[in-house]
């Protein structure tokens, strides 16, 4: 069960989720990027079955890129999040993508990060910190305590760290590896948490 | 007989002419002048500045329009025509680059281009565009390309090329001047020439 969680500040958003791939009882890797980068200010962290996340997450990322050829500049966050969920909407009674998704950006035009908890039925909503998977009955509590309004990066960082600690104490699933991605104004930053 | 777009437009004439392509090709002679050099380690497209009438906002004018990353494309001919080809390709990169996961060759856009304009020389209910294109790009290895193609589906690589009005004495002046391995200043000097 794939973990993804993540805080979102005032010009800084970080998305993180464990990078184990398993299959019955075998863990098949522990390196995989579950966090895709979606444009230069966006990007998107994913959990759910294999390959409707990959699927999903990549036919996401080139209809965003054609909309930026057709129009000269990238879609604001809130606009890629509702087209996201529009696509997970209109699948939804034919073929089901079963990815539960956090969107996080940053907007250039207003100077402000943004960040979106999307399940896989097309739940959209506006967030300041969430988790999916497991990891939310674990992480959403050491969230809600560290979160505080106008946070650094750095304090963000931190409580995501706690979080980590957190699954690593109390998880029954083990997961060694976490991936975390930071964006700000200056783009996408990667970092192991 | 079926609703009415059966029946073909272009058609052989006793002579062996497809008289609707050459009308496109006359109506690309009547286009602004583009030009295509391709140098060293650059390719320069470069474009007439047409007068505008006055009200008009010059910054909406769109002649050379990016197409994918590392490709560009430059076009005389029928505004509308050239809008609706490039979004088909554009369409097309995006798909190119989400099944193989690797950029499309300069060589696949332009015979993408010349594929579909020859489409349209051959279904029923259709004309065919009447525009000539330059494509100029770089490939993965680093290489500059450029690419011309016509309303009636070819596609030829250049050295240097020129489409639209005076396309010829263009051509004229470029098979005098041109010189190989031109570095990027020289590229760029002959071209506005």
């Amino acid at each position: 069960m794939d973990s993804c969680f993540g805080i979102c500040g005032k010009d800084w958003v970080i998305l993180a989720s464990d990078m184990a791939v398993n299959r019955s009882i075998f863990t098949l890797k522990h390196d995989e990027d579950k966090i895709m980068q979606l444009n230069k200010f966006k990007i998107v962290a994913a959990s759910g079955e294999q390959t409707d996340r990959y699927q999903y997450c990549n036919m996401m990322m080139r209809n965003l890129q054609l909309m930026e050829f057709r129009t000269g500049f990238e879609p604001d966050v809130e606009s890629t999040a509702q087209f996201m969920r529009t696509e997970l909407a209109t699948a939804l009674r034919k073929a089901p993508f079963q990815v539960n998704l956090l969107i996080g950006g940053f907007d250039e035009l207003d100077g402000t990060a943004k960040m979106y908890w999307m399940d896989y039925l097309g739940t959209l909503q506006q967030v300041t910190k969430g988790a999916h998977g497991y990891a939310g009955y674990f992480v959403n509590s050491v969230l809600d305590n560290n979160y505080k309004k106008d946070m650094t990066l750095e304090e963000g960082i931190a409580a995501l760290q706690k979080c980590v600690l957190e699954l690593k104490t109390r998880f029954i699933i083990n997961q060694p590896t976490f991936i975390a991605k930071i964006v700000t104004k200056d783009g996408v930053q990667v970092m192991q948490l | 007989m079926a609703g009415g777009y059966d029946r073909a437009i272009t058609v052989f004439s006793p002579d062996g002419h497809l008289f609707q392509v050459e009308y496109a090709l006359e109506a690309v002679r009547k286009g602004t002048t583009t030009v295509g050099v391709r140098g060293k380690d650059s390719v320069v497209l470069a474009v007439e500045k047409r007068a505008t009438p006055k009200l008009q906002d010059p910054r909406t004018i769109r002649k050379i329009l990016t197409v994918d990353d590392g490709v560009a494309l430059a076009f005389a001919g029928l505004n509308a025509d050239a809008r609706v080809l490039v979004n088909k390709v554009r369409i097309e990169c995006q798909s190119y680059r989400l099944n193989v996961e690797d950029s499309p060759t300069v060589d696949y856009v332009a015979r993408f281009i010349a594929r579909t304009q020859q489409k349209y020389t051959h279904r029923g209910g259709v004309r065919p565009f009447g525009i000539s294109t330059l494509i100029g790009g770089y490939d993965n290895n680093g290489v500059p390309a450029l690419f011309q193609t016509d309303p009636s589906g070819t596609y030829y690589a250049w050295k240097a090329a020129a489409i639209g009005k005076n396309a010829k004495s263009v051509q004229d002046f470029f098979e005098k001047k041109y010189v190989e391995d031109m570095d990027d200043e020289g590229t760029l000097r002959l071209a506005l020439k």
